[in-house]
């Protein structure tokens, strides 16, 4: 009864002034105020702005002696000099928090939603450029923030894009296609990343792999944004279409084979050296892990069908049901995805564990030739 | 977008306090449909609730040109008060009775919703829950209406009617049922 009542209540919340009011009474009192308004341009309050965002992000964060450190150091530093310095500050250093500040202090500044969305697609490729220094670092812990922070971003700019094609529909078209065409050069770059990293076996990888979902997720969005314009106002030709459209598919479908190798490759069986010499073990190594990757594969199944009806969709020029299934093959992908990327983090920490060093007294070490025969497992070609 | 108690709402009533226009008319955009819901249920016509809105945005302006506005004080509490104080001193004036349900309200309800695309069924359970809040008390009313729908914590309403966590708690659990009681 009492979620019945509440559910009743919650209705309530579609009641709304008239729009014919609400227009005419907000041009009336923007009249009304004009004769004591001010004029305010973003510059002329620059340092109000900057203390606004320090005194939040500083309570957010817990750390006001940051924010403090900050407002002083700009204070000192001449303020406008210290953030074109910061700019180039490189994540785990003093002055990337000026940096990330700064970014922070322009965004809050932005108040068209289309100007947010080209902010946050910008401050996305500077994650990433950024990803690839840490990579080159070997600096994986600061990596996974920042690919943290890449996904926040891309996030962001989805969010904007579908408050333009709301309250702007004549200018989302050419904002997706910005975001579009950003999030696929964002993704190679990534892509890049992640082969080098590869290289390494780092878990960082699947950090990685988590912001090259997001940054699809933002494309496909964005495509879908473009597709739907152009279903109702013509305002993309056919060839480019066709082109975006096929494009998309064509990454959707070679995620699907590398998410089929890796499903192979992380739950498939190795060899270890035992005394009697090298020996295969099973594996999966574990009931769960079998049903995994069964699972695993089954969905990569599901997503290449559905490519595949995808890719007549498209042969048809019916753009609107081919974006739908590439999202829909993407969704089930990113689960079999997910998947893998867990078992390697798991895997990770397991060899992590089992090469921890251990200190060894005398008594231990005469031991030594017996255990380390059965203990040392090694894999053919690592 | 912008959400109550963020920095983009921070910055934008700071540059209210500083009598920009434009933040004004963005915070107006945000607050209006809140602010109308609210009076809405305690008044007996919509030009009531028309007018009464308006009049809390203005108090804002004027407030902001007195620079009455607190930094720290939460914005969203502040229309809030603002708002029910207006109903208050409405009815004070004009000693009308707040809850005698009349039916120009019945006819009220029904603008309201004139210009929504709801089937019928839902229309009518709205009237009737709509009328059984009418009839409740002003205390009970406006916890009701900020709670379930307009969506403020506990904490924001506590803040806004100045009183205790728990007390809300307790009012809006007696509130909750005084509407169930309500014919």
């Amino acid at each position: 009864m009492e979620k019945d009542i509440i559910t009743q209540l919650q209705s309530l919340r579609t009641i709304k002034p008239k729009e014919s009011w609400r227009l005419a009474q907000k041009e009336i009192l923007l009249r009304q105020i004009s004769s004591a308004a001010q004029e305010t341009g973003a510059g002329r309050y620059f340092w109000f702005y900057l203390k606004e965002v320090i005194q939040h992000e500083a309570a957010l964060i817990g750390q006001p002696i940051v924010g403090v450190a900050v407002l002083i150091l700009l204070m000192v530093g001449g303020g406008v000099f210290s953030i074109s310095a910061a700019s180039g500050a490189t994540p785990g250093s003093f002055l990337y928090t000026v940096k990330l500040v700064s970014e922070k202090t322009r965004f809050a500044l932005t108040v068209n939603s289309e100007d947010k969305a080209r902010l946050n697609v910008k401050f996305a490729e500077r994650r990433a450029e950024e990803i690839k220094g840490l990579a080159d670092k070997d600096a994986h812990v600061i990596l996974n923030e920042v690919a943290d922070n890449l996904k926040e971003e891309i996030s962001s700019a989805q969010e904007q894009l579908k408050q333009v094609e709301v309250n702007n529909p004549g200018t989302a078209v050419d904002l997706a296609k910005d975001i579009e065409n950003k999030t696929t050069v964002l993704r190679q770059k990534l892509q890049e990343t992640k082969e080098a990293l590869a290289k390494s076996g780092s878990s960082a990888n699947s950090k990685i792999n988590e912001a090259i979902r997001s940054v699809d997720e933002a494309g496909l969005s964005a495509l879908g944004t473009i597709v739907k314009s152009a279903g109702k106002n013509n305002t993309v030709n056919k060839k480019e279409l066709s082109q975006r459209v096929a494009s998309k598919l064509n990454i959707t479908k070679q995620k699907i084979t590398e998410v089929q190798a890796d499903v192979n490759k992380v739950f498939s069986a190795g060899f270890s050296r035992s005394e009697s010499g090298l020996q295969i073990y099973q594996a999966p190594n574990n009931v769960t892990d079998m049903e995994t990757k069964k699972k695993a594969e089954a969905k990569t199944k599901e997503a290449s069908k559905i490519i595949t009806e995808a890719e007549q969709l498209l042969d048809d020029n019916n753009y609107q049901e081919a974006v739908n299934k590439i999202t829909a093959s993407e969704q089930i992908l990113n689960e079999a995805a997910q998947a893998v990327d867990q078992k390697i983090i798991e895997q990770s920490d397991e060899t992590a564990s089992s090469t921890t060093p251990q200190v060894k007294g005398i008594i231990d070490r005469l031991g030594d030739g017996e255990e380390s025969a059965e203990n040392a497992s090694t894999t053919i070609g690592n | 977008m912008l959400k109550s108690g963020s920095l983009q709402e921070k910055i934008l009533v700071g540059r209210l306090k500083l009598k920009d226009k434009e933040a004004f008319s963005h915070l107006y955009d945000f607050y209006l449909d809140k602010i109308y819901r609210f009076i809405y249920f305690k008044v007996t016509s919509v030009s009531e609730a028309e007018d009464l809105t308006s009049q809390t945005f203005l108090k804002i302006w004027q407030l902001a040109l007195e620079g009455k506005i607190k930094v720290n004080e939460s914005f969203q509490s502040l229309l809030y008060k603002v708002a029910r104080n207006l109903v208050i001193d409405y009815y004070r004036s004009s000693n009308r009775e707040k809850n005698k349900i009349s039916l120009e309200e019945a006819a009220h309800i029904a603008e309201a919703d004139a210009h929504l695309d709801q089937a019928a069924d839902v229309k009518i359970e709205m009237e009737i829950i709509g009328r059984r809040l009418k009839k409740l008390k002003s205390e009970y009313q406006e916890i009701i209406i900020l709670h379930f729908i307009n969506e403020l914590t506990i904490k924001e309403i506590a803040n806004i009617l100045e009183k205790k966590r728990g007390n809300i708690r307790v009012t809006l659990h007696r509130a909750l049922k005084a509407l169930r009681d309500a014919q």
